[in-house]
């Protein structure tokens, strides 16, 4: 037998609620449903990488700067950590569709540490990012000596390391002197931090959810209730956990690899 | 009155799913790729194409996670459908960009 050939035995039986004709119709009404609620969500993510892809072309050069401080080491295990965890889902999937309750809680409850651990990374990120005052606001700071920071010579015209509000009093004079533009870059580069922390702090908002999700269904599977008789739970959860995963593909090199050249 | 509690009601639905080896394998290629794209943005500039080679590392990991682990490509047209709306709507969302890239190329009149 062929790996390509579709399995279509051993599948766990499902109940058919009374408004459906057949159970077909039954699951593809769930599933199409829940694809219109990811629709929805790519809606919702599309409109911010819009926004970052806008403002990137805009300010090529203050933002390939701030993209440079990014650490990838990060970004890459967390990368590893989710597309992981996809296959992970995927397999408890499989294993529920096929009413294997001890393997599905096995394949969950994998799922559910790559979710925490990528929630872990993620927070030591942060911690390094407020660490070195890259949150936008009053505080934001922007030194040349921060670690990989871009030293071309678009910014060595000019000293980096004034704090964006010291420099705001220079603001005022109607010629572009070196502190005004160093201001105005100032500014690039806090609207470049403020889309990375909206976009991953989302991004983190939705693992947050997953992780509720799935330990609810991990608690659910456990104890045998009669609501997870039917592999659909498990099977909706997987689609939101893999349009997780495919955020953070795109995510990943957008703000991370993209100007590390 | 039906009762549909009783367990007449248990169906066997019209499942098909690929092998587990096909589910392994795509995630090997996921993370390869993953580690192609790391590479190329460390070891290999290529100009104005970084971002291109980027965007089509992630175009090919993102549809191979909705064709095979979302099993999109193992469901009914009608999912099909609807799975593709998204993408659709995405594409016609960044048309727009074509707007802020081609604002300058002519040359208005500044007015009074």
């Amino acid at each position: 037998m062929s790996i390509f050939e579709l399995q279509r035995e051993g599948f766990a039986s499902q109940r058919l609620a009374h408004q459906f004709e057949e159970i077909n119709q039954q699951n593809e009404c769930y599933i199409v449903g829940m694809w219109t609620f990811l629709v929805t969500e790519i809606m919702f993510f599309g409109a911010l990488f819009l926004i970052l892809s806008l403002y990137r072309m805009a300010y090529p050069a203050s933002f390939e700067q701030a993209h440079a401080v990014l650490l990838v080491s990060f970004g890459l295990t967390n990368a590893v950590i989710l597309i992981s965890g996809s296959y992970f889902m995927t397999m408890c999937v499989r294993a529920k569709m096929l009413g294997d309750y001890r393997m599905t809680q096995l394949w969950l409850g994998l799922t559910l540490l790559c979710a925490c651990g990528f929630l872990v990374v993620k927070s030591f990120e942060y911690a390094s990012e407020f660490k070195d005052h890259h949150f936008p606001g009053p505080s934001f700071h922007w030194e040349t000596t921060t670690p990989g920071a871009y030293t071309g010579s678009y910014s060595s015209q000019f000293s980096t390391t004034m704090p964006a509000n010291a420099v705001n009093s220079a603001a005022v004079s109607s010629t572009y002197s070196a502190p005004v533009t160093q201001n105005l870059n100032m500014h690039k580069r806090q609207l470049f931090f403020s889309l990375y922390f909206i976009m991953t702090g989302l991004h983190a908002v939705h693992v947050i959810i997953g992780i509720l999700i799935m330990g609810t269904l991990f608690f659910l599977i456990r104890y045998r209730h009669p609501s997870v008789d039917d592999y659909m739970p498990v099977e909706l959860t997987g689609l939101y956990w893999h349009f997780v995963d495919i955020v953070w593909i795109f995510l990943f090199p957008l703000l991370y690899l993209i100007g590390k050249q | 009155m039906t009762d549909h509690s009783h367990d007449d009601d248990l169906k066997h639905a019209d499942h098909a799913m690929p092998k587990p080896i096909i589910y392994t394998a795509t995630w090997i290629m996921l993370l390869g790729l993953l580690f192609v794209n790391y590479l190329q943005s460390q070891y290999l500039d290529l100009g104005a194409f970084n971002i291109v080679i980027a965007l089509v590392i992630c175009l090919i990991q993102a549809s191979a996670v909705v064709l095979i682990m979302m099993g999109v490509n193992f469901h009914s047209t009608l999912v099909k459908f609807w799975a593709l709306v998204g993408f659709v709507w995405l594409m016609l969302l960044f048309t727009t960009l074509g707007d802020y890239i081609t604002r300058h190329w002519i040359h208005l009149p500044q007015g009074w």
